[in-house]
């Protein structure tokens, strides 16, 4: 069997390509670096294709350069689908001229000619096709236009028999652009016009110097309105329904003739728990979706150019913008994320502003407490937990800057893709990932914890005992002194912060063992408005997980981690005193 | 009776075994969080 190697520059469509030709279902994303790694897939299981990861060039020496080069180095391909965007050939064909240094024959995949189209641009394919000595197909994998001709002569072989000695060794970039310029100037026809393309008009608004800013916030505001008003709280809302009123009572009468212990630890321990948790799975997957559409349709590689000025502003660089944009998904990557950020102090610097950016795990705390505490006011009171993280982010990064980390600026370059409507299929697939993953974490971590929780509320060294009496309850106890500025400092509150280290979701599951039956309700009767603001800032600015103290250490070593975990409760603590007493003194 | 502890036995082992494996995965800076998209650094080879 053949071996295609799918390769081209980042964000050209390689992966929706990949996605036709092999009936695959990876990830698409509008913006660069989606893929990272290769992956393989098969069309009509007469051709192996291998997606490579998107790069510019192959005299560079990045992780994903090295992945494609390797591949093309050890022969691993019969030949090349190298697909080029048809609006930018100039700079795509460059990766082209590297790649006929391989002597291995290519099939030139003009991608998104209805883009090129709309431009204005008229291309040549035959005159093209001669002058470069590869094969060249129009194709616009959006609108599956040409995937068909594509397929075709993919399967029948023909350009294999082409020639592949050439003359494609230039001596450095200015020979190689001067011969594609030369190239392009014979093939391309490009009638010139004043109509401005829809990317440059929706630009002028979303890029505008005055407008950018709100746009941002009101978009990320609809995202939250969306989730928290819309359509993922009020879904919650019924999945909590059908877990109180209809499985919790059909399990009590299953399990009336059972012992107590055991009906216990089925619906206390594991129902509580593990359900208390799930009931969110609609306010992930709606964030999410929001989220993905934004990916998708390239409004997040601006939002990075937007930030960017602001960051500067700041005295961030405008490269840490990245790890922290990742940090609202997972704190873990992020972190090494910042890998990519050339000065150690700036990746120091970028490592413990991160955890500011509240994860995901943090949303169905969010999302119980808003509704239950604020109750019409839910988006409002979520969306401001969000901003409270990026100003303290904001703040202590210039605290940080002049200070412990004094440094030079490192410039930002971002490629801003065309906009695009994004695909239903790509968004679903991209928000069920998120869901799937907050599902396997339900299913594993939650419930083991809650097992757990389950045994240490209901025994003591002399046995089964009452949960006041409990394990759970000394351990509670011993540290629940520490919250007592803070407002919210009864056992159960301080335990399930501790087990939050675990993971932010396990608040939940705990809680939902501890206070048992509809914890929204039983939170009430525990924490006021204040106290449960509060109790949500501490939420969101302490030590995120166990993973992130590990990754810390992994990527700074033990001194880092240590000072960052002091450093997050520190804060947390002060932030919340703050707030607890500042909502004392104007709401009471 | 039998049935419950039975049960019960194989809830703890499960609850155990997971828990063993997730601190495993976690002290050693693997994020669990499983919703992340190929953006990951943890694909990254190093």
């Amino acid at each position: 069997m053949k071996t295609a190697a799918l390769i081209g520059n980042p964000n050209v469509g390689k992966t929706s390509l990949f996605n036709y030709l092999t009936g695959s279902n990876q990830y698409v994303g509008n913006w660069a670096g989606v893929t990272v790694e290769k992956k393989e897939g098969f069309l009509d299981n007469k051709l192996k294709i291998v997606d490579l990861p998107g790069i510019y060039a192959m005299d560079t020496f990045s992780n994903e350069e090295m992945v494609a080069k390797k591949f093309l180095i050890d022969k691993e391909a019969d030949f090349i689908i190298n697909i080029v965007d048809a609006s930018n050939l100039e700079r795509n064909l460059y990766l082209t001229t590297q790649l006929k240094e391989y002597n291995i024959p290519i099939i030139l995949v003009l991608n998104m000619i209805d883009v090129s189209e709309s431009k204005g641009i008229e291309i040549n394919y035959s005159l093209l096709s001669e002058n470069l000595g590869v094969s060249v197909v129009p194709i616009s994998a959006s609108k599956i236009k040409g995937i068909e001709d594509l397929k075709k002569l993919l399967l029948g072989g023909i350009f294999l028999s082409a020639p592949t000695d050439n003359d494609f060794h230039f001596q450095n970039e200015k020979e190689a652009y001067d011969f594609i310029s030369s190239v392009l100037l014979k093939c391309i026809n490009k009638k010139h016009s004043d109509k401005k393309t829809s990317t440059e008009i929706i630009d002028r608004i979303v890029l505008n110097k005055i407008l950018a800013y709100p746009l941002f916030f009101l978009i990320l505001f609809l995202i939250f309105k969306f989730t928290f008003s819309w359509v993922g709280q009020p879904l919650a809302g019924f999945l909590s329904y059908v877990i109180d009123d209809g499985l919790i009572p059909v399990l009590n009468n299953l399990l009336s003739n059972s012992s107590p212990w055991f009906s216990s630890l089925i619906i206390n321990g594991i129902v509580g728990g593990v359900g208390s948790v799930i009931v969110f799975l609609p306010v992930i997957l709606s964030l999410f979706l929001g989220i993905s559409f934004l990916e998708d349709s390239g409004y997040m590689a601006r939002a990075a150019f937007i930030m960017d000025k602001a960051m500067r502003k700041m005295g961030l660089s405008g490269k840490a913008f990245i790890p922290l944009i990742v940090g609202f998904g997972c704190s873990v990557p992020a972190i090494m994320s910042a890998r990519t950020l050339e000065s150690e102090k700036d990746r120091k610097l970028t490592a413990l502003l991160v955890p500011l950016m509240s994860c995901n795990a943090r949303l169905p705390v969010y999302a119980l407490f808003a509704a239950a505490f604020f109750p019409g006011n839910e988006t409002t009171v979520v969306f401001s937990l969000y901003l409270l993280g990026i100003l303290l982010a904001f703040t202590l990064g210039i605290l940080f800057k002049s200070t412990i980390f004094k440094k030079d600026e490192e410039p930002f370059i971002i490629e801003l893709p065309e906009y695009k409507a994004p695909e239903f299929k790509n968004l679903l697939a991209h928000t069920w990932d998120k869901g799937k993953g907050f599902l396997k974490k339900a299913g594993t971590l939650i419930f083991s914890i809650s097992v757990a929780i389950w045994f240490l509320s209901s025994f003591n060294f002399s046995g089964m005992t009452d949960i006041n009496h409990s394990i759970l309850a000394s351990i509670g106890n011993f540290i629940s002194p520490i919250f007592i500025p803070l407002g919210f400092s009864s056992w159960q509150n301080s335990v399930s912060l501790l087990t939050g280290l675990m993971a932010k979701e396990v608040i939940l599951g705990s809680m939902g063992v501890i206070y048992g039956g509809n914890l929204r309700v039983s939170l009430l009767s525990n924490f006021t408005q204040i106290s449960a603001y509060s109790f949500l800032v501490f939420v969101l600015l302490y030590t995120p997980c166990v993973s992130v103290i590990a990754t810390m250490k992994k990527e700074f070593g033990n001194k880092m981690a240590i000072f960052s975990v002091f450093y997050q409760l520190s804060l947390a603590w002060i932030v919340s005193f703050i707030v607890y007493r500042l909502g004392i003194l104007l709401f009471k | 009776m039998y049935l419950e502890i039975l049960v019960t036995v194989i809830i703890f082992a499960a609850a155990g075994f997971i828990m063993y494996k997730n601190i495993k995965k976690k002290a050693s800076g693997k994020c669990d969080c499983g919703s992340c998209s190929s953006h990951c650094p943890n694909y990254k080879k190093k």
